[in-house]
């Protein structure tokens, strides 16, 4: 039985066509619960974010899966796949198990190393388990992705450093103080990248926000919005002197702020350092005023430093990354191999058994009472001996190819066997 | 413990304690620069042994020779070193945080570098010693000493972090440490830690020359130079509290301190007085 999966992501398809097979959770447990019905795959999970949609299942007939995959996501999405052959892709056997480690480990994100793919894998296998889609190949291969997404964190540098501007205008006010708590966020103008900044700085523990626009009303709405107070934009002193941290990102022409006007404003200050992000294209704040002492001032294009310099780090990382996926691969490949020797195993052993069970019947007589017993423990024990080195080389056969295949082959013929067939494995 | 076997330790520990400490500067470095995690690993684990160690050293000297071990300017840098030193391991363990500790660090092996590359057993020495108060004045001196040398440590590295902020130079040392609030509160704290030790320790200094000599003042350019760091950071700690100075006015103010105060236990010391030589 082979994983194959059928997708579109960021890389192939525009986010119109990305939206337009979007599936929400609801959606996600009704399919399936039709896919499991309907018996064409032997295990499934569908992974839909906003930067993919991509569907899982576990079959013995690839062309078969992918049809009836492609079938069911155009008939539920109305999308016709033929219009668009470059949109979706379709992977199978091990590279198909490799995109799911990748997809876990953030490598094939968007954002390179972006942390919330792992809580979406996550999220994904749970929907499976709960529509009793997930079975055990699939339990495997989603336990070995989110363990590949957890080690990709922890043992690289994949997910580290701040790769957004609003992320690294956090970051920074986290290496001027040495907690957002207590301090107070200015935003002037409510541009829609100074408003994620704000959040941004929310999240990271902020609880005091002032809200500065020309458009007072503007102001308010946002502040009801983020939980701040809104100020009208010529009292834009008082609000200066008072805040740790600035986000400025007006519409205006001119600078909003000269440094003239910020001397009086710091000497009110008593020391207090204060960090402007100025990500306002021209600048609201005069670039002299990042001279002053007191005054981190930081614009668009120092942010972009920043988040260059930490892109970078993180693409160095992917080597370490891809190892982590090869190595969990391997360990997934090992344990899919072993599958195959297990009902040989089983069924040497019942053999060999029934064998042992009816020479003692046969012999029963000849032996006292209290000697059966002793036999029993004597002729398991020569055939455990006999056994176990036999089912070593099983275990190894079954890593070894198309060579091991036919050794267990041979075996299943020398101990005259029937070998398992496909239709007797567990169907959903 | 027998005399020739104490003997012996000491002069072994003279070797041992600057190899330690290099030791534990390669390892802070290669945590600093490389993130290395056997550094990480065994960081910890060698400055603790490292200050027990040295605590060890200055017993025996203290029970070997048979007074408290600041009779030579070479005995009272290995003090130096360890006050530093375990100032240090107790800001580690309240912040957590070892990428500091590649720049104290330093200190500490420099002053234990010259104090084992000098330091005699002493033949004789002044009763002196043995002092209550002069045991108190040295040692709230060395702790001043120590307050200030970790003050002015922290103040180097606030301002490199300081200047690379500003010049929105994002490298090594903006990664590395901890933020420029964290620092500028260590800064201040350590020095009004020195600047209260000094002060008991000028006390107490006071009170010795008027039982030896049987003034209030000596014009003593040790005493002088002493004085005069003492109201540098006396200014330093006034003017932040009072006038609101900013981190980076205390992070300078701290160093030049600092500098004042080696200047006066190395080279004045060593060239101007016997007035603080107590063999």
């Amino acid at each position: 039985m082979d994983l194959i999966v059928v997708g579109m992501n960021h890389r192939t398809a525009p986010v119109e066509v990305r939206e337009q097979v979007a599936f929400s959770e609801d959606e996600i447990l009704d399919v399936l619960a039709l896919a499991r019905r309907e018996s064409t795959l032997a295990e499934a999970i569908l992974l839909s974010t906003c930067n993919r949609t991509e569907f899982y299942g576990l079959s013995t007939d690839n062309g078969a899966a992918e049809m009836y995959i492609r079938k069911l996501i155009g008939s539920r999405k109305n999308v016709d796949f033929d219009t668009h052959p470059g949109y979706a892709y379709t992977l199978t056997r091990n590279e198909s198990v490799r995109h799911l480690l990748r997809v876990a480990a953030g490598l094939d994100s968007l954002v390179l190393g972006e942390a919330q793919i792992l809580g979406q894998v996550r999220r994904a296998y749970e929907l499976s388990l709960e529509s009793h889609a997930c079975g055990l190949v699939l339990n495997r291969i989603l336990q070995s992705a989110i363990a590949v997404g957890r080690r990709a964190r922890n043992e690289t540098s994949i997910g580290a450093g701040a790769v957004s501007v609003a992320s690294a205008a956090s970051e920074l006010a986290g290496k001027i103080f040495a907690d957002l708590s207590s301090r107070t966020v200015l935003l002037i103008g409510v541009g829609e990248m100074g408003t994620l900044t704000a959040r941004h700085m929310i999240e990271k523990g902020a609880t005091s926000l002032v809200i500065a626009n020309r458009t007072f009303s503007k102001a308010e709405e946002l502040a009801n919005e983020l939980g701040g107070c809104a100020m009208p934009l010529d009292r834009l002193h008082e609000s200066l002197a008072a805040a740790d941290i600035v986000i400025s990102s007006t519409a205006a022409t001119t600078p909003v702020v000269s440094r003239e006007t910020m001397a009086p404003i710091l000497s009110r200050r008593g020391g207090r350092p204060i960090y402007v992000i100025d990500i306002a294209v021209p600048r609201d704040f005069e670039s002299s005023i990042g001279e002053m002492d007191g005054v981190f001032l930081h614009d668009i294009d120092d942010m972009g430093v920043l988040v260059d310099r930490n892109l970078e780090k993180r693409r160095a990382e992917i080597p370490k990354a891809e190892s982590i996926v090869e190595q969990e691969l391997e360990s997934f490949s090992a344990w899919r191999n072993s599958l195959t020797a297990t009902p040989l195993i089983k069924r040497i052993r019942e053999h060999v058994e029934q064998v042992r069970a009816q020479e003692i019947s046969r012999h029963r007589k000849r032996f006292c009472r209290e000697d059966r017993e002793q036999l029993d423990r004597l002729t398991e024990s020569v055939v455990n001996k006999i056994l176990h080195p036999l089912m070593g080389h099983v275990r190894d056969w079954s890593n070894e190819g198309a060579l091991g295949e036919l050794r267990i082959d041979t075996l299943y013929e020398a101990f005259d066997l029937e070998r398992p067939k496909t239709t007797d494995r567990k169907k959903l | 413990m027998r005399p020739e076997i104490m003997d012996s330790a000491i002069r072994a520990l003279n070797i041992v304690l600057p190899t330690l400490y290099a030791l534990l500067w390669a390892d802070y470095a290669l945590l600093f620069f490389r993130n290395d995690p056997f550094a990480e690993r065994t960081a910890k684990h060698l400055l603790r042994f490292s200050v027990l160690a040295h605590a060890w050293y200055l017993m025996l000297r203290t029970v070997a020779y048979d007074h408290f071990p600041a009779a030579t300017v070479f005995e009272a840098c290995s003090v130096l070193a360890f006050s530093v030193i375990a100032l240090y391991t107790l800001i580690e363990w309240r912040i957590g945080v070892r990428t500091t500790g590649f720049f104290v660090i330093g200190i500490v092996f420099f002053f234990q570098v010259v104090s084992s590359a000098f330091v005699q057993a002493p033949e004789s020495f002044s009763a002196l010693l043995w002092d209550p108060v002069f045991m108190l004045h040295v040692s709230t001196a060395l702790l001043g000493y120590s307050g200030m040398a970790i003050s002015a440590m922290y103040g180097v590295v606030y301002l490199m972090l300081f200047y690379d902020i500003k010049k929105h130079r994002f490298g090594l040392i903006y990664k590395q440490l901890p933020s420029l609030e964290v620092m500028a509160s260590f800064t201040y704290r350590s020095a009004i830690l020195g600047l209260v030790f000094l002060t008991v320790a000028m006390v107490g200094g006071i009170l010795l020359l008027v039982e030896v000599y049987g003034t209030y003042w000596s014009w003593d350019p040790k005493l002088m130079i002493t004085f005069i760091a003492w109201l540098i950071y006396g200014l330093c700690v006034a003017a932040t509290r009072f006038w609101g100075w900013s981190a980076k006015h205390v992070a300078i103010t701290s160093i030049a301190g600092f500098a004042v105060i080696l200047f006066s236990l190395v080279f004045v010391n060593l060239v101007f007085t016997r007035f603080h030589a107590f063999v």
